[in-house]
């Protein structure tokens, strides 16, 4: 039993051309060469994942939880005296914690500035954003950005960076919560606003220990009860939903209808995921879905890289061992036959791998074992053509 | 067993009953709701839970967003509108140019996605615009083949058509004024294609132009009965075509912060949206010389072409 096992499952040429198949793609991973045909992607495809994928069309809409302990607030583009406006009003119906997504840079009108700090200041449960800006290599810190108004931070209960992980134009998939900056150690916005709401949530964040998470987004900005900041500022609108909640204050749009570009960004839920379009989500609902991930501690586990590298071998070797076995049995149909193996493997992979990430939020990177899955059909037959026949003591081997 | 049973049977029962709540999930400017005729109106409120009874009433400018077994209704019109009428269809929506230049484009982006979807935009687009633009049937043998109608701004215009294929051919290209058929301009050549300035022409912004192509025998120099010409395309000569441009896309939402490349495709849209076709084919062209490979554009201008009747070059570019 155990010999059948061992013949069947330890065969000296896959492991030959396994060998190769991975020496090939290290040393195209090293060589890293910037040649058009080379790259499996082109421009479009590279800022895209297979999970993005299950993120954006395999989730059915009435799944999707209506989102109760968040409110968002639409601040429209506001002047100071309207904010604090709504600060106060916003206050007087005791909200648990409120993060404002908008950065005070410098000093306006003197008596505005007075006042909106004051509204701040009245009770310790504003966390204000900030920014992160140059990186300082021999230091190893962030700047914390110097034009921000230290009048209102100083009367904020906490201060958090909104700096999202993303280069210009693509997705927002990270977050770091927190990084060190010449002032010390800041956290992010959202982990802030949390750690205000729920402080246990945010210790189970850091027991983590992970320098950075990939937010599992699940709430669209249509699941969030959302308010106008008309609706705000008009003292016979009842507000008393917001009791209790985490409000979250910020820029989403001035009519409801249009797309603005501004403060939005692309994320994995953008329904055209193959290339760039219209970004989808405006930074204060990213924030608002990284906040329900700390707060429901629906982390997304990537599969450890040393594990995803094994089971990428693994599925090469036994895919070798397979199309090998075609070959030497079947010549005619091979090519037809490892064909056909290849598409059916790719949809199966592809299933699990939206399986795993849809229902268990487990990410396995995949990447390299599908173009490994690609090369296997070349190899042998290069195997076969080029190699064995030169070299007396591989044809020995059974 | 059985108490699993009617546990789990009461459960979903809830799901089911609380599924037919209707959530509120914004607003904006007035909006009420009466449960019933003989209930007073109150001030919907976000975060509220209603059932699908009664009516809602809005305010000129107010907008509500409902959500219901996990899809989302918007209301924007103002007056009353029955819940249970809404709830199943969408309403129409009351738009302004900034609503109405993102929803044309989310529109035209969704509709570009595939071969299918791009085929029944045509056919949307065509039941729509059939005949208004000039778009040729497939009974008449020659066609226009740029969107050469609407408004067409000042500067040189190239005029096409499609080509017959016959050796003893010649176009006769004319302008005229729609009013009175007064002949403006008139050409005799042998491609399909003419290019005019229209500039010299001294035409006027107040008028309404047309051009029509004939297909001439070379040798007697009369038109071919066997060919029929293009229906008139009929045009407008704006002379101050950026400011047009530039007024509407004030109303446009990211444009003033937009980068060059940004602010590039949206004025190519606007410019489709106020009627100027010929000068946002211009645009999209030159927007998709200058970045191949950028599936945005490569859309837009799918869309573009699909609109205008282009469905063979739309479809050939998404393959690209």
């Amino acid at each position: 039993m155990i010999k059948r096992f061992i013949h069947i499952f330890f065969q000296p040429h896959a492991v030959f051309i396994t060998a190769l198949i991975w020496l090939f793609i290290i040393l195209l991973n090293s060589i890293r060469l910037n040649l058009h045909f080379l790259d499996p992607f082109n421009n479009g495809l590279k800022d895209y994942e297979l999970t993005d994928i299950a993120s954006s069309r395999f989730r059915d809409p009435e799944d999707i939880m209506l989102r109760e302990d968040i409110v968002l607030i639409n601040s429209g583009k506001p002047d100071r005296v309207r904010l604090q406006q709504m600060i106060e009003r916003l206050q007087s119906f005791e909200p648990a914690v409120i993060g404002i997504d908008i950065l005070f840079e410098g000093d306006k009108n003197p008596d505005s500035d007075t006042l909106l700090a004051k509204a701040f200041a009245q009770k310790k449960n504003i966390v204000l954003a900030t920014r992160l800006t140059d990186y300082n290599q021999e230091k190893d810190v962030f700047e914390v950005d110097n034009n921000l108004n230290p009048l209102f931070l100083e009367n904020a209960a906490a201060l958090g960076y909104v700096n999202f992980i993303s280069k210009d134009l693509r997705t927002v998939r990270l977050v770091s919560p927190q990084e060190k900056t010449d002032q010390g150690i800041a956290e992010a916005f959202a982990v802030q606003i949390t750690n205000q709401y729920s402080p246990q949530a945010v210790q189970d964040l850091k027991k983590r220990n992970k320098a950075v998470e990939r937010i599992n987004y699940r709430t669209p900005q249509d699941r969030f009860i959302t308010y106008d900041y008309t609706q705000v500022i008009d003292s016979t609108f009842d507000l008393s939903y917001i009791k209790n909640k985490i409000i979250l204050l910020g820029f989403l749009g001035v009519d409801d209808w249009s797309i603005p570009v501004k403060d939005r960004f692309f994320t994995p839920l953008n329904a055209d995921y193959t290339g760039k379009t219209l970004p989808d989500m405006y930074g204060l609902v990213i924030h608002a879905n990284i906040i329900t991930m700390i707060l429901d501690r629906t982390y997304i586990y990537d599969v450890p890289a040393w594990m995803g590298r094994l089971i990428e071998i693994l599925f090469c070797y036994f895919n070798v061992i397979f199309i090998h076995w075609i070959y030497r049995k079947f010549p005619e149909p091979f090519h037809g036959i490892t064909r056909g193996v290849q598409i059916l493997e790719f949809i199966l992979v592809f299933l699990l791998i939206s399986v795993l990430f849809h229902y268990f939020d487990i990410r396995l990177d995949f990447a390299t074992g599908i173009f490994a899955l690609v090369l296997i059909y070349d190899f042998v037959m290069i195997y076969e053509s080029l190699i064995v026949n030169r070299f007396k003591w591989l044809q020995r081997l059974t | 067993m059985k108490w699993y049973f009617l546990f789990f049977s009461v459960l979903l029962s809830t799901v089911i009953f609380a599924q037919a709540d209707v959530v509120v999930i914004s607003s904006k400017g007035k909006v009420w709701y009466q449960k019933s005729n003989t209930d007073a109106k109150k001030t919907l409120i976000p975060g509220q839970k209603i059932k699908a009874l009664g009516a809602l009433s809005l305010d000129d400018n107010s907008q509500v967003t409902l959500l219901s077994s996990g899809k989302t209704y918007q209301l924007y019109e103002s007056g009353t509108h029955q819940l249970n009428k809404v709830i199943p269809a969408e309403s129409q929506k009351k738009m302004g140019f900034g609503s109405r230049f993102w929803s044309f484009l989310t529109d035209g982006l969704i509709n570009s996605d595939n071969k299918h979807t791009l085929d029944e935009y045509h056919k949307q687009h065509m039941s729509v615009a059939g005949g208004v633009k000039g778009f040729a049937g497939p009974d008449l043998a020659l066609s226009p083949l740029l969107p050469t109608y609407g408004k067409l701004g000042p500067g040189v215009i190239e005029f096409q058509w499609t080509p017959i294929e016959q050796k003893e051919i010649i176009y006769q290209f004319d302008i005229v004024k729609t009013s009175g058929k007064k002949l403006i301009y008139r050409a005799l050549y042998k491609p399909s294609l003419v290019k005019v300035d229209l500039r010299p022409l001294v035409l006027s912004d107040e008028e309404n132009y047309q051009w029509i192509v004939k297909a001439l025998d070379r040798k007697t120099m009369t038109v071919i009965d066997s060919i029929m010409p293009a229906a008139p395309v009929e045009f407008q000569y704006i002379l101050n075509t950026d400011m047009a441009i530039a007024e509407s896309l004030e109303y446009v939402e990211g444009y003033e912060e937009g980068d060059e490349y940004t602010r590039s495709w949206m004025e190519a849209v606007a410019m489709e949206q106020e009627g100027f076709p010929y000068l946002a084919y211009r645009r999209f062209l030159k927007l998709r010389i200058m970045h191949p490979e950028d599936l945005l554009i490569k859309k837009l201008f799918a869309a573009f072409l699909v609109r205008h009747n282009q469905l063979d070059a739309a479809q050939e570019m998404l393959e690209q």
